[in-house]
């Protein structure tokens, strides 16, 4: 047999392998009930695929915890490796071959590439994502504090201190960009004054020069506008470099591994008033949540609720989801008290917080 | 599926472009994404902030593309070899440092939302059918373009230039002329592409265009085989293909990206031991 | 101006790391002749088995630091055995070999992914309170030292080995002319795949510091193997000192260059470097 030959029967044979566990994967349905089916686009692969997998712990937590139901739910868990193009196909193939009802985003970046399909497709779209632009349409939504609300605690609290020189590290990435330009938009026309703004890469890890650099400015307070692992390295770096100036941050320290880093630092966060979701988060995976996580665990269960508000003979459709979605005042989640506004935004309030002893506690108002 | 045809689509004409400068000229370039990236930005810039239609905006980052290519193709002249290669990741890596921090034009890490779809007699592209269909003509139209250039007598310079560098020097010809000229040829079609990507996926940000999506680029025309326009398709083909279909072989849950991941890698480096000449490859590496 | 002693350091501190990955790139390379995408992917290997080894199983450090360092350099071997020999025999071309490690470079990524999740880890115990030192007016941690000891350590190791050893003798005959090497009788495969061996070794134990000092994740590899390349090329390719001259002077144009331009652009620094060097003096500083 020629070479080729065998190169040919090689690839058919791949593919028809690849074929027999496709269709054995799926196996039989049961007709009987249609489940809600409720898919997830988040990087499972790459560097952040720690928080992919922290999301999709979460929602299979929220899942295992639901009371019984009037419909069954189903969840698919789809990896985008954050590059738009495999956002889209992964987007692709939960609403064509999936028949998705629901899709659960992470990042302002696979958000904005579903937005448009999930409008288009009438398919229902909750973005964790700072990117207001993420909710444009009827059937999209976002759940995460908009950097408006954070940054007017945060200025508040600055004030409240008598802080008026702010230095700031930050990471070059959607969601820092987003906060910081809000930030800066806000403090005009307040005495405090951002002395030093250092930027950095994504990805980078060696912020010592950078620090250097802020070293000679006189701030009274760093704000750190990184999530894990920069976040820790940097002020890590920070220590070593002699720095004893108090940080702070927004949305990050809870999360981080090394809470001892921030002993005694204040911060704003999406305010948690029962630490309920930490725990049993913990008691499921072993880890401390990750960013994000929170919002995928209430988003499932938001979306749970107002399916089964739903009275209908057939399975709801998205387009009913919707209705009742936006109908919801005072849903009890992890991340406090939520309401979803006119815009699709769940509003959640932020808080100031601060760790004392390895913990996060609230500050009061 | 439309979406996939469409993806296949741009990665062809991606491919096919930037096998005229590797395959056929023997230019080891791994900057195509930046000018991908030219023309995607160039797009989303103008459909979002002005009223320039697509076909406009297409062509302006085609010219954009030629020029910025141009002058880099003139620094990489210069250069052999492996060190070739190395200049091509460098201007690759400062392109997309641009992209994403000249903030003012790019919006930066915040990226590029709500990039219309062409506009033209008023049918709705908005269906992926319809703008399949659009995408493949041009598909159609840079194949039978990149096939007049490589059988024409500029064509067979190329691969004289490929094959000895010195000897055709020797015969008179100016070497740099023809490696330039293809050079901003391949940068026009991949800007083409890029124009193209934008308006279907409405969003751009620069993560899309960096060193690993040249290298990808790089990955289908050597799989599918150097110097050779079909073999291009059918590389662009298997590779945006293959991750689709490992998600449905049912891997453990929790590992299943990594585990696609590893097989893609393996594949690529079976292909190499036993294939290397790719799937339909006429010029053996 | 206190921030010059600070920059001067860091400089120095970026560069020792980036000497560690240009000797091991550069003696593959000078072997090899082609652009091993893989050699990366060895530092993180370095990185977890380090982590395995004293972390998880809790063995001594220095014992932990000694097994990962091996294992490491068989990984290397295994893989010139495995997939680059095959192809060289072939008379494969270099685009193809450089094919076959990303697909190296993927596959070991994914594994170690697959074995221990992508999570950023520490290696070192007493993470953000290590003993630092002061140095003319900056400070320098206990693991950055040790990092630059190391550097020193190996490059001389690496100097005594290739100039004073029938080995050595070997190894840049190979460099030279990988022919006319075979003709006078040395076994090139033999010698390189123990080239391999050693090259990945140092790529590992490069890995393990930096864990020490920052931490691991498994694409850790592939910024530091680029910035190697660039400090290969820099500093003249194929040669030991041409290596380490263009690592420092990354470094430095790295730290100095964030210090009048802002920290978003440090990559493009790098490469802006690169290109210069590629235009005006592609031998590198130090031709051979």
């Amino acid at each position: 047999m020629s070479k080729s030959i065998k190169w040919v029967i090689g690839i058919v044979a791949v593919v028809v392998v690849v074929a027999i566990g496709y269709f054995v994967s799926r196996g039989p349905k049961e007709v009987s009930e249609v489940p809600i089916k409720i898919g997830m686009v988040a990087p499972m692969t790459g560097d952040l695929a720690f928080m992919g997998e922290g999301i999709r712990d979460a929602i299979l937590l929220a899942k295992e915890n639901m009371s019984s139901t009037k419909y069954t739910y189903e969840v698919i868990f789809e990896d985008d490796q954050l590059d738009p193009k495999m956002t889209a196909s992964a987007v692709n193939k939960l609403i064509s071959v999936d028949k998705a009802d629901v899709i659960i985003s992470f990042s302002s970046v696979t958000g904005n590439v579903i937005t448009p399909i999930a409008e288009q497709n009438e398919v229902v779209h909750f973005g964790i994502a700072s990117d207001p632009n993420v909710a444009i349409g009827k059937f999209n939504f976002i759940h995460w504090t908009p950097p408006s609300e954070e940054n007017k605690v945060f200025i508040e609290e600055l004030q409240r201190r008598g802080i008026k020189k702010l230095g700031v590290f930050e990471s070059n990435a959607q969601g820092a960009a987003a906060v910081m330009a809000d930030l800066q938009e806000r403090l005009k026309g307040t005495d405090i004054e951002i002395v030093t703004d250092q930027v950095f890469n994504f990805g980078e890890k060696d912020f010592r020069s950078i620090i250097a650099k802020a070293k000679n400015s006189e701030a009274e307070i760093y704000l750190l506008m990184a999530f894990s692992p920069e976040l820790e390295i940097l002020a890590k770096q920070m220590k070593e470099a002699g720095i004893n100036t108090p940080l702070t941050s927004i949305e990050s320290f809870e999360l981080s591994e090394q809470v001892a880093l921030f002993e005694g630092d204040w911060y704003v966060n999406a305010a948690d008033p029962t630490g309920d979701f930490a725990d049993k988060f913990k008691t499921k995976t072993g880890k401390n949540p990750t960013l994000g996580a929170a919002n995928g665990y209430d988003i499932f269960n938001l979306v749970v609720a107002a399916t089964e508000k739903i009275i209908s003979s057939t399975k709801p459709t998205p387009d009913q989801i919707v209705s009742e979605l936006m109908n919801i005042k005072d849903f009890s989640g992890a991340l406090g008290n939520l309401s979803i506004d006119e815009d699709g935004l769940v509003v959640s309030k932020a808080a100031i917080r601060m760790i004392k002893d390895g913990q996060p506690v609230s500050v009061s108002e | 599926m439309e979406h996939l045809a469409i993806l296949f689509a741009i990665y062809a004409i991606l491919g096919m472009s930037l096998n005229l400068v590797v395959g056929y000229t023997g230019l080891l370039s791994v900057t195509h994404a930046a000018f991908y990236g030219i023309g995607a930005y160039t797009t989303a810039i103008l459909l979002t902030k002005s009223d320039v239609g697509f076909f406009s905006s297409l062509i302006l980052g085609i010219i954009i593309a030629a020029a910025v290519s141009f002058l880099i193709g003139i620094v990489l002249s210069k250069l052999k070899g492996d060190y070739y290669a190395l200049g091509t990741f460098g201007f690759n890596t400062i392109i997309f440092a641009v992209f994403l921090n000249w903030q003012k034009l790019t919006r930066g890490p915040l990226g590029i939302p709500g990039v219309p779809k062409p506009e033209l007699f008023g049918i709705n592209f908005a269906n992926n059918f319809n703008f399949l269909v659009l995408v493949l003509i041009f598909l159609i139209l840079t194949y039978f373009a990149s096939r007049f250039v490589v059988n024409s007598s500029f064509g067979r310079v190329l691969k004289a230039i490929r094959e000895d560098e010195t000897a055709i020097a020797v015969f008179g010809y100016n070497a740099l002329y023809f490696k330039l000229t293809i050079f901003v040829i391949s940068a026009a079609m991949a800007a083409i592409a890029g124009s193209f990507f934008a308006s279907y996926v409405t969003f751009i940000d620069s993560s899309s265009f960096q060193l690993a999506e040249s290298m990808f680029i790089l990955a289908i025309i050597i799989l599918g085989g150097l110097a050779n326009l079909r073999g291009s398709i059918l590389g662009a083909l298997f590779l945006i293909l293959l991750p689709e279909i490992l998600r449905f072989v049912g891997f453990p849950s929790g590992i299943e990206a990594q585990m696609r991941q590893a097989v893609y890698g393996i594949i690529l480096i079976l292909l190499m031991l036993y294939r290397p000449q790719g799937l339909i490859g006429e010029y053996k590496l | 101006m206190n921030i010059l002693p600070q920059l001067i350091l860091n400089g120095i501190i970026a560069g020792a790391i980036y000497t560690l990955v240009t000797l091991g790139f550069n003696l593959i390379y000078g072997a090899t002749k082609f652009f091993n995408l893989a050699h990366g992917v060895m530092a993180a290997i370095g990185g977890y088995a380090m982590f395995y080894f004293a972390k998880t199983l809790g063995l001594n450090v220095y014992i932990a630091v000694i097994l990962g360092v091996v294992l490491v350099g068989l990984v290397g071997f295994g893989l010139d055995k495995l997939i680059y020999r095959p192809l060289r025999k072939r008379k494969a071309s270099n685009m193809v070999l450089f094919v076959a490690s990303l697909g190296a470079m993927t596959t070991l990524q994914a594994v170690i992914a697959i074995l221990f999740s992508s999570q950023f880890k520490t290696l070192s115990q007493n993470f953000g309170t290590q003993k630092f030192f002061i140095i003319f007016g900056g400070t320098v941690t206990q693991t950055q030292l040790v990092i630059l000891l190391s550097a020193v350590l190996v490059m001389a190791g690496l100097v005594v080995l290739l100039y004073k050893t029938q080995f050595g003798r070997a190894v840049r005959a190979i460099s030279d002319d990988e022919e006319a090497a075979q003709i006078i009788g040395i076994d090139t495969n033999k010698i390189i795949g123990y080239v391999f061996f050693i090259g990945s070794a140092i790529a590992g134990l490069t890995g393990i510091l930096v864990g020490f000092d920052v931490g691991i994740e498994p694409e850790m590899g592939s910024n530091l193997l680029l910035k190697g390349v660039i400090a290969s090329v820099v500093g003249g390719v194929g040669n030991i000192y041409g290596g380490v001259l263009g690592a420092f002077l990354l470094g430095f144009a790295e730290n100095f260059g964030i210090w009048k331009i802002s920290g978003e652009w440090k990559d493009a620094i790098a490469f802006a470097l690169l290109i210069t060097f590629l235009i005006f003096r592609p031998r590198g500083i130090m031709n051979k």
